[in-house]
């Protein structure tokens, strides 16, 4: 549905905290990256797997197998909590890695029992024809279940 | 001592001025060619600024800044971290950054990037009390680029995309260029410090690709690249290095309407087994090709990926085992509407082991959309229609269909935005039923905006308003429905001279199966913040959230109160 909101995130009580805490963690060295993390963790706790499409190129290498892994995760998935910490930003031609630590914390459904996930992802942001986009994730990724 | 001169600009507090400020009158557009050239190497840095002087000459001003925020958290959670990330007490987080670069006469850029930060706050940096964000040094010039530090090699999608540790070097020679790296994989500087726990093997990679334009719009390249890890550097015992060598020669056409890439390579990976007298080697073979074409109201696009399971290169865009196919087209069928569509079929291809033989799960999926304008009748009104659907059939020959309809109204003028959607998933899993589901959405939001300009004066001040809403049922084929509600209302405001305000509240709930209690959750956020001067500005700012109030085994409140000064240069 991210297309029927213009490309901005909806500023919904479930996603202020997330917003804040990927905001309030990160170097301004990262840019739009950044700012396409910080909607991607949105869109994700809204449940909206659609909206990501805008942030991810059609030549993404296993591009339909993601997108299906991640909206398996956010149909079991409430009250979703993604945290950042140690985050480090590799600037390249174009490209930016991002490198971070994170936690995630939902409620499985249907009994809604409490879960806490950790990992580590390497996000490449790659810019083509002036717009930044995702084009890899490795390690750990927060966006599956 | 990199770290020294950081630091001392910081104090002092100064506007660093670059070592080469006087030009000749023809500097502003040397300097703007040069500036170019360095963000073409640096897209993601900030820009360097070009003051144009009274007496025609140029000065590059130099950029760099420190935060500090102090807070404290209090904190209480009926389920312990599961139920927050945070920390109780009282916290610091330091942040600095520098941005240094001079340009000579010649046209050559030197420049230095650190980013660090400093916390005793373990939700901020849970390994070691400071870290390293981003450091770089390095020149760019007319036909070359040098660079060490923190840098992310990214050659092509199968050789070389990458972030490292280390040196990257890139020279043109006339049509033909030569790009160079080489260093380490790791998390971290503290990593390599050891100052951090280390949980994987140290990767030393190279690569090099040598490009040559036969033509402005054609380019032939080929690529080699070689990692190994260095056995016994973690902590945990046991893991085994692995030796990758790969290469892959590629080509992009580039012509005004339409593009056209491709690549091919091959891999070779080596691990000794633990226990095993024989190495585990294996060869992958992986190609891709994606093309594009567009037109005044058309555009089409379509391609090919297919990388072996056992391929394994540098680059992390390329997952191994992987076949698909793909083609969509954009069509702007009238002023008053676009249509899109994008078809796929995806196969994923499971590595063969000794205990298991190679698998694969085949997908079909679709995309379709149209936005629709009302036209001049109606003017900021919108309308959005979209459909996803995918259709995959595991190893086993079980169905999963994941199909996601919605339907968004939107409408916007220069005071006024609402916004009102319906979403429909279904998702059908043979392999998990418990999850079967139909989830149905309804979100809406409506935002005004106040302010004081006039025809002949822009606004002195500014206040919006901001309402939104969501509501989702959740009704599983087993026979729960799960219903989640959440609404926030926003507040926010600013004053020339004064400063900017927000101010969200919040609710919403969560319902329960089995006929246990609703979980509740509130929420209250709060900021100010006011430039002090040109160059100091402050922040204060309140959170407090309660979730799934009065449960006794999910309960958590935080409360998060603190402030912070920014400086920059």
């Amino acid at each position: 549905m991210g297309k029927l909101w213009g490309g901005r995130v909806p500023k919904f009580f479930a996603t202020t905290i997330a917003a804040t805490m990927v905001l309030s963690n990160m170097s301004v060295a990262a840019g739009m990256p950044k700012q396409i993390l910080n909607d991607m963790v949105n869109y994700y706790v809204l449940g909206d797997i659609p909206a990501l499409k805008q942030y991810i190129d059609v030549r993404f290498i296993g591009y339909q197998s993601l997108f299906d892994t991640m909206q398996i995760a956010v149909n079991q998935e409430a009250q979703v909590r993604i945290f950042f910490s140690n985050i480090k930003i590799l600037n390249g031609r174009s490209v930016v890695v991002i490198t971070t630590n994170w936690e995630k914390r939902y409620l499985l459904k249907p009994t809604m029992t409490p879960q806490l996930k950790r990992g580590q992802v390497n996000l490449m942001f790659e810019q083509f024809n002036n717009q930044w986009q995702l084009s890899a994730i490795s390690g750990n990724n927060p966006f599956t279940h | 001592m990199n770290i020294r001169i950081v630091l001392l600009l910081v104090y002092t507090g100064g506007s660093y001025v670059a070592l080469s400020s006087v030009y000749a009158d023809d500097a502003l557009s040397t300097n703007e060619a040069t500036t170019s050239t360095w963000q073409q190497g640096n897209a993601s840095a900030p820009v360097p600024v070009l003051v144009q002087q009274v007496d025609g000459t140029t000065k590059l001003e130099w950029h760099g800044g420190a935060t500090v925020n102090y807070y404290n958290n209090s904190v209480e959670t009926a389920a312990g971290q599961f139920g927050t990330p945070l920390n109780n007490g009282s916290f610091y987080n330091l942040q600095g950054q520098s941005d240094l670069r001079s340009i000579a006469d010649n046209g050559n850029v030197d420049y230095f990037q650190i980013g660090v930060t400093r916390s005793n706050d373990p939700a901020v940096l849970s390994l070691y009390h400071q870290q390293i964000n981003n450091v770089q040094v390095g020149r760019s010039g007319p036909g070359y680029l040098l660079a060490a530090g923190d840098v992310a090699p990214n050659f092509s999608s199968l050789s070389s995309a990458l972030g490292l540790r280390g040196l990257i070097a890139q020279k043109q020679l006339d049509q033909t260029s030569v790009t160079g790296y080489a260093g380490v994989v790791v998390p971290s500087w503290e990593y390599l410090g050891r100052q951090v726990p280390r949980y994987q093997l140290i990767r030393d990679v190279r690569g090099v690709k040598v490009e040559h334009a036969f033509s402005p719009t054609f380019k032939l390249y080929g690529t080699g690249q070689y990692g190994a890890e260095r056995e016994g550097t973690a902590d945990i015992p046991g893991l085994m290095p692995t030796i990758v060598r790969s290469g892959s020669v590629g080509f992009q056409y580039n012509a005004a309407t339409y593009q056209v890439t491709g690549e091919t390579a091959v891999s070779h990976f080596e691990q000794q087994l633990f226990g095993l007298q024989e190495a585990d080697k294996r060869v992958g073979l992986a190609s891709i090709i994606d093309g594009s074409w567009r037109g005044q109201s058309l555009s089409l696009r379509a391609g090919y990926h297919d990388l072996g399971p056992g391929y394994v290169s540098l680059s992390q865009m390329a997952s191994p085992g992987i076949r698909e196919v793909y083609t969509g087209a954009d069509w702007v069928a009238a002023p008053w509407i676009s249509v899109g569509a994008d078809l796929r079929n995806s196969k994923n291809i499971s590595l063969a082991t000794l205990f298991s033989p190679s698998q694969l799960t085949d997908t079909n999926s679709a995309n379709v959309r149209a936005n629709i304008n009302f036209g001049s009748a109606y003017p900021g009104w919108a309308l959005s229609v979209q459909q996803n659907i995918s259709l995959s059939r595991n190893p086993v020959d079980q169905l999963a269909r994941n199909q996601q309809t919605s339907l968004g109204l939107n409408y916007a003028n220069q005071n006024w935005a609402a916004s009102l959607s319906f979403g429909l998933g279904i998702m059908r899993n043979e392999a998990a039923t418990v999850y079967d589901s139909d989830t149905s959405t309804w979100q809406g939001s409506i935002s005004r905006n106040f302010n004081n300009m006039t025809d002949l004066l822009p606004a002195s001040w500014t206040v919006s308003a901001n309402l939104s809403a969501s509501l989702q049922s959740q009704d599983l084929l087993v026979g729960d429905t799960a219903k989640a509600y959440n609404a926030t209302l926003g507040l926010s405001g600013q004053r020339t001279g004064w400063g900017v305000f927000n101010v969200s509240l919040g609710n919403g709930y969560n319902t329960r199966p089995n006929g246990l209690s609703t979980l509740w959750m509130t929420f209250l956020q709060a900021d100010f913040s006011r430039p002090l001067t040109e160059k100091v500005s402050a922040k204060i700012y309140l959170r407090n959230t309660r979730r799934n109030i009065a449960d006794p085994t999910l309960a958590a409140e935080e409360q998060n109160i603190g402030m912070q000064l920014g400086y920059n240069f």
